[in-house]
């Protein structure tokens, strides 16, 4: 296998090396005799904030490029959670000492790059004539990978939210799988909807809350910036958005009222939830609790109007290479995008132990990854949307998580005035932001 | 006897209520310390049981499974590390001021410690962010090693120490000092023969306190620890305040590791707890 | 003896004897100075000097001057930018919340604790040392078991109520439930300190008095309130005033169990601090500038209670 990858790199680079100028890597770097770059023993650091169970996945994932790499680049992975993450990196790129290579959500790569804590890449991709391309990747996740007309990232996955079910409750109503809201909701009714006998969809007021208000702004044909970045949700379709998902706790009473993060997750894995919404991450959680199952797309479920132009979109965020800026030393740089393209190219080990979809179509063709039983029935990869780049996008959009929690709490709440004030705090974050 | 007996009852009356009073105290303890020892099912179904049904220890071994992230024995190697060194140094360089500010003869000595004493009504809210500033342009947070510097060094001044063991020298009697000035011993010898030695109580207090400050100490280390990427230089404190701050919180693990963390501290402190309240009695008595 | 002149001998003699002296005392005090001045004077004067400044704490030289511009923010909002005065008035409403319901209940029940070991029942040195235990616990080993005793679902708070019937509170997400678990969670924390430090100014009080004062048919609560409380004045006076101090500076607690929440109701003012201190767009100087309005804040009512101690004393 290692062989092959080189006498790929060979045929390829050989091909490109007779059609183009003389090899344009620095004369530091180590070469062999057709002008490929070659690695020997070079180490490079690596940090992600994956935990939990992708987390297993993506240590494998470094063990196996370490195995058929050995002797030529060795990657010492370092993960810590998410939140203590991006502190991290915020503080330790300026001081120039942070990881030669890291694994960043993509709706921080505008802003990342917007402030130089990232280093092109395509430069580096094309010093080192590694085979990554755009063709190779899902368009809209490699297209969210660029700012300012630069390459900043790979992309390793798309993820978002799903619909899991529990067959055997849908079996005991004779209930089919539902495929738009009407639907969904008059499938959890038939519940109890009591704490003894069970809930149709509990849900969560703070978690994946994010997730399901941007989706159901989306398929309402909202957004959550406008062309110039300010927040753009206090309007009649974030008020209506809102109240997609609060429906579900204070109108329809399909859950109950204050499901604290995670409970909602523990009623579906006892088997005392017919639905229940969350990422594709927690896959493996649910299988390992022995529910019988199936998942479905969330298309349609967040908005009454099923035959709306966006009603198919649902929310998602990807996971993606970066390169911090540091001491910059060339060879590390390549080889860490060596290492990004074999993590990408491998990701089918990525979608069974994170649960996640690979942004390589060519890890999306193996066999290995046809063979996953759940993820062909996340929904169509094209309605999976990203949040529109932008370096404030943060800024814009985060006070509003906390406003869809308090809706989620408190039945009587006002949704234009949460929203005012929140797009009001977006407002000036985004200014503060731009000022510093 | 009238008296005598109603101070019996009343002995009586306080012993019912204080029993009653520390089994609801030790409850919260007992309870966490059996439910670490639940399977999920039972901490979902025997909420109240403070001796699981079926014991196992999978939280436990779940948590040393996982040390790549959770690294629990190094953190407590961590802390140890660092509040030993703290306390050593603190207590040799406390013990020389303290040995100045009162056995020594100078100009202004009371002046000087008067101003001390007086800038610990200073709250150290405000110290918190030049320090942060101070410590990163030292360069003490470029690796994990060095970030224990900025755990161990800052707490040096610390007044508390110092205050408690000056105020034990001040009550050594003044003929001990004199005899041995008069045996020929100068000021250094007096310290190391003489002082020292007799200080041994007053040290172990403040020792004791100085230990546990940077053993518990949260919000610093916590600030320290986000810029440390590695989980193996963390303190045990941010190490476990980490296990919360996931998304997937994982409850098994995280009840494991703080019964962990408590249970040497709950043994030590059976030993040292009769040092560690007479030395809170005191700075009430003197204040 | 009279004065007598020396000769240049004795007199670098005596000139090397105190040079030696002072040798030695500099030996023995500097290196405490030095570090007490290094880490507690200095940061004090720098803090402040960052106040004044758009501090970035990686690139000093590159931060900008801008005046009072930090405390503005912070106490009025300029122009459009009110976010920073939400947070530092709400930061400091909820602190205050916190000192208020606390520190009566951190003073009372240490009260009634030490003098219940007082009476000096059977084992009330066991009892001493049940109380304190807590305290010598840190707050994150404490914040994960008091969290889960407050859980929703499995917690043993919710446990006991539905044994006698009652329906679980959803304690951590809602008020006022939120400042219950974190007053509950701190009253078992820390009072074993007062306790014992009220316990030592009760054991120093002369017993002959409350028997003198029982044979002349007193019965003990007024022994408590005429003898015992007014003799361990300066012990309450200390306690209280220290514990308006750690009730001020409390973090620990709301960002473990609450993590300020429901809806920033128990986000407490040195969350809000450390908060901006790092990330995003942190902005150290701001927060230094929070952190002192803050310290003067504490100044003020410390100054405050001991002025008014000592009036109450002295009538």
């Amino acid at each position: 296998m290692k062989k092959t990858i080189l006498g790929v790199l060979f045929l390829a680079t050989a091909t490109l090396a007779s059609c183009g100028p003389a090899t344009s890597v620095e004369e530091s770097l180590p070469t062999d005799s057709e002008g490929n770059v070659v690695f020997e023993n070079v180490a490079i650091t690596y940090g992600n904030p994956i935990t939990g169970s992708d987390g297993i996945a993506m240590r494998e994932l470094v063990r196996r490029f370490n195995q058929e790499y050995e002797g030529q680049i060795n990657v010492t992975e370092s993960f810590i959670s998410e939140t203590e993450y991006y502190e991290s990196l915020l503080m330790t790129i300026p001081m120039k000492r942070s990881y030669d290579i890291a694994l960043v959500h993509s709706y921080k790569v505008s802003s990342f790059a917007n402030k130089n804590l990232l280093h092109p890449i395509q430069s580096i991709i094309d010093d080192a004539n590694i085979d990554l391309k755009a063709e190779d990747y899902i368009s809209s996740v490699y297209d969210a990978m660029y700012y300012q007309d630069a390459l900043y990232g790979i992309p390793l996955d798309i993820h978002t939210i799903i619909l899991y079910y529990n067959k055997t409750l849908l079996n005991q109503y004779e209930l089919e799988v539902p495929t738009n809201r009407a639907e969904l909701i008059a499938a959890a009714k038939m519940m109890p909807n009591t704490s003894s006998g069970g809930y149709g969809l509990p849900l969560s007021t703070t978690w994946p809350s994010e997730y399901i208000y941007t989706t159901a702004l989306y398929q309402n044909g909202g957004s959550e910036i406008d062309e110039e970045g300010n927040p753009n949700y206090a309007n009649a379709v974030g008020a209506e958005a809102l109240k997609m998902v609060t429906d579900i706790v204070h109108t329809h009473h399909i859950s109950p009222e204050n499901v604290s993060v995670d409970s909602d997750l523990m009623l579906f894995n006892q088997g005392k939830a017919m639905f229940h919404i969350n990422g594709d991450w927690m896959i493996n959680s649910v299988v390992e609790n022995g529910v019988d199952f199936g998942v479905t797309s969330l298309s349609k479920m967040f908005t009454d109007d099923a035959d709306g132009a966006t009603a198919d979109s649902v929310a998602a965020r990807s996971h993606c290479f970066v390169l911090p800026e540091g001491r910059n030393v060339a060879i590390k740089q390549q080889a860490a995008m060596v290492f990004a393209k074999y993590v990408t190219e491998h990701a089918y080990l990525w979608a069974e132990g994170g649960g996640h979809v690979p942004a390589s179509n060519v890890a999306r063709a193996t066999e290995e990854y046809l063979a996953l039983p759940y993820h062909h029935d996340y929904g169509d990869v094209d309605d999976f949307v990203l949040s529109p780049s932008s370096p404030y996008y943060y800024e814009a959009f985060s006070p509003v998580f906390s406003r869809v929690t308090t809706a989620l709490s408190d039945s009587g709440y006002d949704a234009m005035s949460l929203l005012t004030a929140a797009e009001a705090e977006g407002n000036q974050l985004v200014e503060e932001a731009k000022a510093s | 006897m009238a008296i005598r007996s109603s101070v019996r009852r009343r002995k009586r009356v306080a012993f019912w209520v204080l029993l009653v009073l520390s089994i609801v105290w030790m409850l919260p303890l007992v309870w966490a310390i059996g439910t670490s020892f639940k399977s999920a099912e039972e901490i979902t179904n025997n909420v109240l049981g403070i001796i699981p049904m079926n014991a196992t220890f999978k939280n436990y071994q779940d948590l040393f499974a996982d040390v790549s992230q959770y690294p629990i024995l190094r953190w407590m190697a961590n802390s140890f590390i660092i509040a030993s060194l703290h306390t050593a140094l603190y207590l040799v360089i406390a013990s020389a001021a303290a040995y100045a500010f009162s056995i020594l003869r100078w100009k202004y000595r009371n002046l000087v410690f008067g101003i001390l004493i007086t800038t610990m009504m200073i709250p150290s809210v405000a110290n918190i962010i030049p320090l942060f500033s101070m410590v990163v342009n030292f360069g003490w947070l470029n690796d994990g090693w060095r970030s224990f510097l900025a755990l161990i060094i800052p707490g040096l001044g610390g007044v508390f120490g110092l205050f408690i063991i000056r105020q034990f020298f001040i009550n050594i009697p003044r003929e001990v000092v004199e005899s041995a000035r008069i045996d020929g011993l100068s000021d250094l010898g007096i310290f190391f023969r003489i002082i020292f030695p007799l200080g041994k109580s007053a040290l172990m207090v403040a020792g004791l306190f100085a230990f546990m400050g940077s053993w518990n100490d949260y919000l610093w280390p916590s600030i320290i620890g986000s810029v440390v990427m590695d989980p193996n230089f963390l303190t045990l404190q941010t190490g476990l305040a980490s296990m919360q701050s996931s998304n997937n919180y994982e409850y098994g693990k995280t009840m494991a590791a703080a019964i962990i963390s408590i249970i040497p501290v709950i043994i030590v402190y059976m030993f040292v707890q009769d040092k560690i309240i007479e030395g809170v009695s005191h700075t009430g008595l003197k204040g | 003896m009279a004065k007598k002149f020396l000769n240049p001998e004795q007199k670098k003699r005596r000139y090397l004897a105190n040079a030696k002296r002072y040798a030695v005392i500099g030996a023995f005090l500097l290196p405490y100075i030095i570090l007490f001045a290094t880490f507690f004077i200095y940061p004090f004067f720098y803090g402040i000097y960052i106040s004044f400044f758009r501090w970035n704490v990686f690139d000093t030289a590159s931060s900008t001057f801008v005046g009072f511009e930090n405390y503005q923010k912070a106490l009025f909002g300029i122009g459009d930018i009110t976010i920073w005065r939400e947070y530092f008035w709400l930061g400091l409403k909820n602190t205050l919340i916190f000192v208020l319901i606390s520190v009566p209940l951190l003073i009372l029940v240490p009260l009634i604790i030490a003098i219940l070991i007082d009476i000096q029942p059977r084992g009330y040195k066991a009892f001493r040392v049940i109380f304190f235990l807590p305290t010598v616990l840190s707050i994150s080993a404490i914040g994960i078991i008091w969290k889960w005793q407050f859980d929703t679902n499995n917690g043993f708070i919710n446990g006991i109520i539905n044994l006698f019937g009652g329906e679980s509170v959803s304690w951590l997400n809602t008020q006022p439930g939120a400042w219950i678990a974190i007053l509950v969670t701190t009253v078992w924390w820390t009072i074993g300190t007062n306790t014992v430090i009220l316990g030592a100014g009760l054991k120093e009080v002369d017993k002959q008095l409350y028997e003198a004062a029982e044979l002349d048919g007193c019965n003990y609560f007024q022994v408590l309130r005429h003898i015992s409380l007014p003799a361990i004045s300066n012990q309450m006076i200390i306690c209280t005033i220290t514990t308006v101090i750690a009730s001020f500076n409390i973090y620990g607690q709301p960002a473990l169990l609450t993590g300020g929440g429901p809806e920033r109701s128990t986000t407490v003012l040195m969350m809000f601090i450390r908060g901006q201190l790092t990330g995003t767009n942190a902005q150290p100087g701001l927060a230094a500038a929070m952190a002192i309005l803050m310290g003067l804040l504490i100044i003020m009512v410390s100054i405050g209670q001991l002025i008014y101690n000592r009036r109450a004393v002295n009538r």
